[in-house]
């Protein structure tokens, strides 16, 4: 997307049958305007980006402790069982100890 | 402020790290470790030390993301999480069933939130619908492993643990030794 070599004609391209198709969309008032409305949604679509990305790092800091809480439990857990005089088999299943 | 979170955190790793080496001879069937095992389980301070900090900051972490200022919110979160918190204890829980009960009540919480911000977007790209998907697939199971977990120890551990801790209790009142009455 932008204005040609020569900035007369505002030019958009896009992909046609894994081809890259330039398309002339017009130039003067028209030109300004396809550009105007291309700068808008550009943009809105990174401002979405940036918003996402904000979004992805404040789960990752909500879910930080619980995923520690979880490492924890399952070490206690762990511990618990053995402790009982439990093993686990195959990462499964807990079974009492022989003898 | 940083410091003095890191001072609070460092005796946690530590025991962190402690249980971690403990329960690794355990598994290669060393028997020596479970004394030492046992006492650890049914010490309510390094319980505490361990996760109740943990516990604390899952729900301000939660209240920052989910309820921004919103007081009402924060609070009536607060009191379901009490609630729910209440039910699944039961009656003179361990030390290790508390950590384990923390842990569901903070799981249940994810679970929520991812289902609240996957409802709040109207109009997701895919890729924002897929991460959200993901994460709400992702928190369910976890919650259902803990409510597993937390099964599994009442059902295996915890009889195991108290009938240990019962053949230790005394009798203050008459100086006697209490037997166990199972096991």
């Amino acid at each position: 997307m932008g204005w040609d070599k020569n900035g007369r004609y505002y030019t958009r391209s896009k992909r046609v049958n894994g081809r890259v198709v330039r398309e002339y969309i017009g130039s003067g008032p028209v030109g300004d305007l396809a550009a105007q409305m291309d700068a808008s949604e550009r943009d809105k679509r990174e401002a979405a980006l940036r918003f996402a990305r904000i979004e992805r790092e404040r789960i990752a800091e909500f879910d930080a402790p619980i995923d520690e809480l979880n490492e924890l439990a399952d070490l206690l857990a762990r511990a618990a069982l053995l402790a009982a005089g439990y093993v686990q088999h195959n990462r499964s299943e807990w079974r009492k100890k022989r003898g | 402020m940083a410091n003095t979170k890191n001072a609070a955190t460092k005796p946690a790793n530590d025991k962190h790290a402690e249980i971690l080496a403990l329960v690794e001879r355990a598994r290669t069937g060393d028997e020596s470790t479970v004394p030492q095992i046992r006492e650890l389980l049914m010490k309510p301070g390094a319980m505490g030390m361990l996760g109740g900090d943990l516990a604390e900051q899952v729900f301000v972490s939660m209240a920052k993301s989910m309820g921004g200022k919103n007081v009402g919110f924060r609070e009536d979160v607060r009191r379901k999480l009490e609630l729910l918190r209440y039910e699944l204890l039961g009656d003179n829980p361990t030390p290790v069933e508390r950590i384990l009960v923390e842990r569901v009540v903070a799981c249940w919480l994810q679970v929520q939130d991812a289902e609240l911000r996957s409802a709040q977007h109207n109009d997701p790209t895919i890729k924002q619908a897929d991460f959200h998907q993901r994460r709400l697939d992702a928190t369910n199971r976890r919650f259902l492993a803990a409510v597993k977990t937390l099964a599994l120890v009442r059902k295996l551990a915890v009889p195991v643990l108290q009938v240990n801790i019962a053949k230790k209790q005394v009798n203050v009142a008459t100086n006697a030794v209490v037997p166990a009455t199972v096991g």
